[in-house]
């Protein structure tokens, strides 16, 4: 009774999906195929309660064909391995596309399972590794899945797992399901690695199985992304957001984070199928691993991405340059901007760097929510170096008593003109031609804020 | 009283000890050439130039006497005689002959002397070389003057009369008085030591002490990557290990002979080295053995590093920051396509393009040419009918990186870009809903424009 209830309202909600469901944005639309690597290993003959567990298969295919049958752009094939040479033979090559790819092929592929008769081994790495023949060349214009129903691990001494993940990676297959048939649970791990593992632990299970993949395949599901800021207020917007397939780390989708005109994060839709890494490309940005959705429900992610601004300002009118800033969260650059330019960051603390001569450091800026904190720099003053002749020395100024360089003036250049903060410096220099350090030189200068000054050297 | 003359006995003899275990030296003369006229009055530095001046000549002799009680002393005054109205350009005496235990008697001149007249430099110079008695041992003349020489004299006339005599003159100017033509003027004589402050002026002074009593000499050796001696132009502080206060600057420099200069550097105390290198290299308490030629090796391997920009007519004044590997700290921030000399080895280097690019663990290799090619960057003109936001990404390995954003509304705005893919994201803010996300890939070229419509 418990499970018939579980049953009816999982179709129930299959079918609220199906009618409510919009179709998948644009950017889901290309046609999907759906490949079925079927086990006919002499295993299979095994009964299973009263039957055998080739009928359960069977079953399993053949629901998912009839669902799918109707669908416009979807197109599926059947390929069979352990069916050609008895099992004494170890036929590791016994694998075969036995129905191509096609629309609306539900009644083929039932006709032609009907008929297979299993008596080999499994290999299953070899099948898989074929499957790239079958999804061909332009494997890349659809969305790949491939659903393997197998009641027995690798025969055949390869690494499925590998060959699974090496056409992921490829781009070739987009999803995998593994739905086991009675496979004890010591083995879970061996078959979870080829894709999303499903186990039917009895016949009655096959109904559940197909209802709830399909479910997963071809249904958008809705979500709302909720941008927290510090107050825990859904107020964060306008970031892109990249929904990463956490399986392969291939982008699926983007958004834009928006508040609709209704005021409320606009709702996104994406392919329940997948688990994703959600990245946020804040400042800096953030990644939510492993973001599963559930196929029937409007799914809500909350992520904290509270924001402040940070602007570091030349004090003054008359300067017009622009100075280099780099922000350091703790030793990592997260951005590099002008002076007099706001920078929109996470809440936090962070150390900044104004390429000034000499170099400002500014560690622990905190900024806020909402607010814009702002690290103002004094203007600076022109100097120009008028050499008599060819120098070698540099400026320097007194930090903690010692002399620091600050800047390594040309020995070539007769004029430098350098923008230097506001301060007291010092150049030692000498000239190349004359060989005696005594020839040392001094000149001590300072510097104000928006002024000109010109050493002679 | 006995028993004082005990020790007054004994100390006598413990003077006579000193005194034999010196080498017999050969004798050293200093004449002191002292600028009395009107302009040494003008206020410096909160006091006046007159005061600075005596106050470091007083210095100077009583750490000549301390140093070597043999030494002796002369000072020379000019324009002090005459006020600044009698235009005397002959104003010039020797207030004490150059002999031993001058000090006291040089004091009391200077207590009595007061700045007034003309500055005849060159006249000076010319007598003062008749003050010295004989051109056996080292005949200094140090010279201390505001530098205002008024009486169109020539101290290149006066050059040939100290060669004869085989002085040396160190000459010091207080202020920053000289103009372009003085010094031309002085060059035939002397390095001229511009002292800006009354610490440099002693530092410089305490220099030129050392130079003529010839009492200890140093060589700074800064090795390259082969261990040679052949770095140089590299600024050099030496502190004082026990106060930290800066005792001596250089630009280290071979002599003409091409070996690294001899200095003459007070043996007194232990020093801290710090070779302004990028980054400094430091030696700390080094010591010198009084009396000998001392030389002091550092490793200082040098390479050149620089970020060259492909060639073009796109002129870019953009930076690259080359960082401590470990601490992640500025070690310099250098211009593209301007060389830099490093020390040898591994740092961290930020090139601040858009995209920025980093080099981790860079190495820059000592004794050559250490070069990162970056290519001219593109233009990237992005426009709008509408308001809209947009970023800019690189995708590395699927993965999206975020290099760029703002928003556009109507207008167009500038972007230089490396040469590269990028991907652009841009949502409407007057349609304001998620699906409303657009994206469009695009290639940047060097040198060229790209315009895109977003």
């Amino acid at each position: 009774m418990n499970k018939l209830q579980t049953y009816l309202c999982r179709t129930l909600l299959v079918i609220f999906i199906l009618l409510v469901g919009n179709k998948l944005t644009a950017q889901t639309a290309q046609a999907t195929r759906v490949l079925f690597v079927l086990d006919a290993s002499r295993s299979m003959l095994q009964t299973w309660e009263r039957e055998s567990k080739m009928s359960a298969a069977r079953a399993v295919v053949n629901g998912i064909a009839d669902s799918l049958n109707n669908m416009a752009n979807v197109q599926m094939a059947v390929r069979v391995y352990g069916h050609q040479s008895p099992q004494p033979l170890n036929d590791c090559e016994d694998s075969k596309l036995e129905i191509a790819f096609r629309n609306k092929n539900a009644a083929a592929i039932k006709t032609r399972i009907e008929n297979i008769r299993p008596q080999g081994v499994t290999p299953i790495a070899y099948s898989i590794e074929q499957t790239l023949t079958d999804f061909g060349d332009d494997a890349k214009n659809y969305r790949n899945i491939l659903i393997l129903v197998s009641d027995g691990f690798e025969s055949c001494g390869l690494n499925p797992c590998e060959v699974v993940q090496r056409l992921k990676n490829m781009g070739v297959v987009t999803k995998s399901y593994v739905i086991g048939l009675g496979i004890d649970a010591t083995q879970y791990s061996e078959f979870s690695c080829m894709g999303e593992f499903i186990n039917i632990e009895n016949e009655k299970g096959t109904e559940l199985v197909v209802n709830s993949t399909i479910a997963k395949l071809f249904n958008s599901v809705f979500i709302r992304v909720d941008l927290l800021d510090e107050n825990s207020k859904p107020e964060e917007t306008d970031m892109l957001m990249t929904f990463y397939d956490a399986d392969t780390k291939m982008p699926k989708f983007n958004y834009y984070h928006t508040i609709n005109p209704k005021g409320n994060p606009d709702t996104l839709t994406l392919d329940p199928s997948l688990t994703y890494d959600m990245q946020v490309h804040t400042t800096p940005e953030i990644i939510k691993k492993d973001v599963s959705l559930n196929a029937g429900k409007f799914n809500i992610i909350t992520q904290p991405s509270p924001q402040g601004f940070l602007t570091v300002e030349v004090r003054g009118e008359a300067f017009k340059g622009k100075i280099n800033c780099i922000i350091k969260k703790d030793k990592n650059i997260v951005t590099a901007q002008v002076s007099d330019v706001s920078q929109k960051l996470l809440i936090g603390l962070y150390n900044i760097e104004v390429l000034t001569i000499p170099v400002i450091t500014v560690d622990n800026v905190l900024v806020e929510q909402d607010k814009t904190t702002t690290i103002e720099i004094a203007a600076p003053g022109y100097v120009s170096f008028n050499k008599n002749e060819p120098i070698a020395g540099g400026i320097y100024e007194y930090r903690d008593n010692k002399l620091v360089e600050i800047y390594e003036l040309g020995e070539v250049n007769l004029k430098e003109t350098l923008a230097i903060q506001p301060g007291k410096y010092k150049v030692i220099y000498r000239y190349i031609s004359k060989k005696d350090m005594d020839a040392t030189k001094e000149i001590d200068f300072e510097v104000i804020s928006g002024t000109s000054l010109m050493v002679r050297l | 009283m006995m028993r004082n003359l005990i020790i007054l006995l004994l100390v006598f003899s413990c003077f006579t000890a000193l005194t034999q275990t010196k080498p017999i030296g050969e004798a050293k003369r200093i004449l002191i050439l002292l600028d009395g006229s009107g302009s040494m009055a003008d206020p410096w530095n909160g006091t006046n130039k007159w005061e600075v001046a005596k106050k470091m000549v007083v210095k100077t002799i009583d750490s000549i006497q301390k140093a070597d009680p043999e030494v002796q002393i002369g000072l020379r005054v000019f324009g002090h005689q005459q006020p600044r109205a009698a235009h005397d350009c002959k104003d010039s005496k020797l207030e004490v002959a150059i002999t031993k235990n001058a000090g006291l008697l040089v004091k009391n001149v200077l207590n009595r002397v007061t700045p007034q007249g003309y500055t005849p430099i060159a006249y000076s110079l010319f007598l003062a070389a008749g003050d010295f008695i004989s051109i056996e041992g080292t005949n200094s003349i140090i010279l201390i003057t505001d530098g205002i020489e008024n009486c169109e004299g020539d101290p290149c006339a006066s050059s040939q009369a100290l060669r004869d005599k085989k002085i040396t003159l160190k000459p010091f100017v207080i202020g920053l008085g000289l103009t372009e033509r003085d010094k031309k003027n002085f060059d035939c004589i002397g390095n001229f030591y511009d002292a800006g402050d009354e610490k440099s002026f002693s530092n410089a002074m305490s220099i030129a002490i050392s130079q003529a009593l010839n009492i200890t000499t140093t060589q700074i050796n800064l090795l390259d990557a082969f261990g040679l001696p052949v770095e140089k132009n590299i600024e050099i502080t030496l502190y004082d290990h026990l106060t930290g206060e800066v005792r001596y600057n250089y630009v280290h420099t071979p002599d003409i002979k091409n070996q690294p200069d001899t200095l003459f550097l007070n043996p007194i105390g232990l020093y801290d080295i710090v070779v302004h290198s990028t980054p400094i290299v430091k030696m700390n308490e080094v010591e010198l053995t009084p009396g000998k030629h001392n030389i002091i090796g550092i490793d200082v391997p040098l390479g050149t590093f620089y970020v060259a920009e492909g060639s073009g007519t796109i002129f870019s004044e953009k930076q690259c920051v080359v960082r401590n590997n470990t601490t992640g700290e500025i070690i310099y921030v250098q211009n593209f396509n301007t060389k830099q000399k490093y020390v040898a080895g591994t740092y961290d280097i930020d090139i601040l393009t858009i995209p920025r690019l980093r080099y981790e663990n860079y190495e820059i290799k000592g004794g050559i040419e250490n070069k990162i090619d970056v290519p001219l960057p593109g233009t990237l003109s992005l426009t709008s009918t509408e308001s809209k936001i947009y970023s800019i990404f690189v995708v590395k390995q699927n993965k999206l990186e975020k290099i760029y954003e703002g928003s556009l509304s109507g207008t167009t705005t500038m972007i230089s870009l490396l040469p590269g893919d990028y991907k652009i994201y841009s949502r409407s803010n007057i349609k304001k809903y998620a699906a409303n996300t657009k994206d469009i890939s695009i290639t940047i070229k060097s040198s060229k424009t790209s315009i895109i419509k977003i």
